[in-house]
């Protein structure tokens, strides 16, 4: 079973993909509500860590129980890719809270 | 307390109280794929025109799923109507195993409930998605008269490619059962919830049905729709991985 998306503390997990551009390595990331000026995006070797704030407080008060009266305020990650890559992002790229980064694989 | 239920093949059709689509009928189908871009315009359709819950499907091919809404216990599959719109909406996936049974028991269902045509809401999903400002809407029609109804909605026609999943099913039952038929897809992302390629779906099919459905604060919700659709989009994935889905990016061999 996977884990929720969500901690009570107040993070959210966010949407991405993995795309192997034979070279390089393109990870798309779904930051909605982020501010842009927050957004990291880490690698060290296979790990990626991100991180964003949120613009403003968000709560789904609609939701009964679980996660419904938690005060949501930063996305935060860490995912695992296929192979290692060069620290530093080739290119990072934000078009409607959508992130792109794509990363130079690491030669062996 | 249901007001009728009845089978048809595995699935069980409740309703919760009587009614009866006005002429011409129109279904419209919304179901997890790519984007989530019918069930996300499905969601605001049902707020914007004011439609009512009137009955639900389930099956025992289905997870065992309960929706609990504004304190109602309601079926996985969800009915709403208004007038001589019928909405079927799930924000739950269909397993494959479901879905054969599930296209043949809707398409009969819907009929019968006076639908003279069947409208499938969805996402074409396209890998630059990223990159694509303007977001084109395409319309397969299995029936003369579902071409003719699509000719004036601004969106072109779906000629050569591969579809996989929900869709795909009900299209080729559709042609079986000879019911007029519209799939409405405009291009969106796979893997994100995808609100704007939603808004532009609901325009052309506003257009199809001769409504006019207002997408302004759909828009405005965008980005706190995307951000509740995550775990949603999550589990439609996998589904989605199960049945293929990547068949669709494949250019077909022979035309």
């Amino acid at each position: 079973m996977s884990a929720p998306s969500w901690s009570h503390k107040g993070w959210l997990r966010p949407l991405y993909s993995i795309r192997d551009l034979g070279d390089r390595i393109e990870i798309l990331i779904d930051l909605p509500s982020a501010d842009e000026a927050t957004i990291e995006v880490r690698a060290s070797g296979r790990r990626v860590s991100i991180s964003a704030r949120l613009r403003k407080e968000t709560v789904f008060s609609d939701w009964s129980g679980r996660g419904g009266e938690v005060v949501f305020t930063e996305f935060r990650d860490e995912i695992t890719l296929p192979t290692e890559v060069v620290e530093n992002p080739l290119a990072v790229d934000v078009r409607r809270g959508v992130v792109r980064v794509i990363f130079k694989k690491m030669e062996v | 307390m249901f007001f009728r239920e009845e089978y048809i093949g595995e699935f069980k059709f409740v309703e919760y109280s009587p009614y009866r689509l006005a002429h011409p009928g129109y279904a419209i189908v919304a179901l997890p794929d790519a984007g989530l871009v019918g069930v996300i315009g499905a969601s605001h359709m049902i707020k914007v025109l004011g439609m009512e819950e009137v009955g639900g499907a389930d099956s025992p091919l289905l997870p065992p799923v309960t929706i609990v809404s504004k304190g109602e216990i309601r079926l996985p599959i969800r009915i709403f109507a208004k007038n001589n719109i019928l909405l079927i909406y799930s924000e739950i996936a269909l397993p494959p195993q479901a879905m054969y049974g599930f296209s043949r028991a809707l398409i009969d269902y819907v009929e019968r409930k006076g639908s003279e045509h069947l409208i499938l809401m969805t996402g074409l999903a396209v890998p630059h998605r990223f990159e694509i400002e303007s977001l084109r809407t395409y319309y397969i029609p299995t029936t003369k008269e579902a071409d003719e109804a699509a000719k004036e909605s601004g969106a072109q026609r779906f000629e050569n490619g591969f579809l996989v999943g929900p869709y795909a099913l009900l299209l080729k039952e559709a042609v079986r059962a000879r019911m007029n038929t519209l799939m409405v897809a405009t291009e969106s992302f796979l893997e994100f919830p995808d609100p704007e390629a939603s808004a532009r779906n609901l325009q052309v099919i506003g257009k199809v049905i001769g409504v006019e459905i207002d997408v302004k604060e759909l828009l405005e919700k965008a980005e706190v729709i995307r951000l509740r659709a995550r775990d949603a989009m999550k589990s439609v994935m996998k589904n989605l991985e199960q049945m293929r889905k990547e068949y669709e990016y494949a250019p077909p061999l022979h035309i």
